[in-house]
């Protein structure tokens, strides 16, 4: 049972080594990639249209598949759904999920929760000559 | 409570905790095949792996250049490339949430290690894969 113990404790020691490892390995660039998309979280939540424009490139399609209709919206389409800028509303929750880096590409998934929905987004990311954007994001809505 | 409707309840939740990890499974498991024919290397198979709408973004290791290349223009890339290089290719991750999914692919050949991020949807039953970027390092 010792003998068990200890083996547990060391793999997980090694893995909790390597997660870190992982994370640490690009602390400036995981910064970055991660101010941009709380940008986005920042326009979306208060309509700001030069925020969320400025957190996606312009070749960006949201690509969602909901009540059996296939969409594809390019960024200008996007950013045309948003209304007049808003305060924050309270107890709007936007947090990143996941966050996974590989060189000067990015993976991430992200919540928006608001009253009624869950928004998961997945954002593919690349980092260009001017920084972190996301370049590409599929969508799925969960109602409360 | 008694015994009786404590072993309903119980029955229940078992029946619905094995529905979920079944849905859950199943649809990991059609995620995967998806990502598969994409790594067959087989330009028709590939083909089928993509949504229409698809395109793959990366920056050019040479130029420094954004590129956005529809899958199209891929697919017939990699239809006219007839010789086949050695390589290992394998998933590294699969995160799905609902009708929509991603993926990480690595591919390592002798002179580089490529991975891939895909985006997925499940489309009319069927997931594919609507947007592929990648990054490329020499070894």
């Amino acid at each position: 049972m010792e003998m068990i113990k200890t083996t547990l404790a060391l793999l997980l020691s090694l893995s909790l080594t390597n997660t870190a490892m992982s994370q640490q390995a690009l602390p400036e660039e995981k910064k970055a990639a991660e101010a941009t998309i709380n940008l986005y979280f920042d326009g979306w939540a208060t309509s700001d249209t030069a925020k969320v424009g400025k957190a996606m490139h312009a070749t960006c399609h949201l690509k969602f598949y909901r009540d059996g209709q296939f969409t594809d919206m390019d960024r200008a389409a996007y950013l045309g759904r948003f209304k007049q800028p808003q305060e924050r509303a309270l107890g709007l929750i936007t947090r990143i999920v996941l966050l996974d880096i590989t060189v000067n590409i990015a993976s991430a998934k992200t919540e928006i929760i608001t009253a009624k929905d869950i928004f998961t987004d997945y954002f593919n990311l690349i980092k260009t000559g001017e920084g972190w954007f996301i370049v590409d994001k599929v969508s799925v809505r969960t109602p409360k | 409570m008694t015994i009786v409707k404590k072993s309903v309840a119980l029955l229940v939740t078992a029946i619905l905790l094995s529905f979920t990890a079944f849905t859950q499974t199943g649809d990991d498991a059609a995620v995967r095949a998806c990502l598969l024919e994409y790594m067959s290397g087989d330009g028709t198979r590939m083909e089928k792996a993509f949504h229409l709408s698809a395109t793959m973004k990366y920056i050019d290791a040479a130029t420094g250049e954004f590129k956005d290349v529809p899958i199209a223009e891929f697919i017939t890339r990699v239809k006219a490339n007839t010789t086949k290089q050695e390589r290992t290719i394998e998933i590294v991750s699969v995160n799905i949430e609902g009708a929509a999914a991603s993926g990480k692919i690595k591919i390592e050949t002798a002179k580089a290690i490529l991975y891939d991020y895909m985006n997925l949807l499940k489309i009319n039953g069927e997931w594919k894969i609507v947007n592929k970027i990648f990054s490329r390092q020499d070894k």
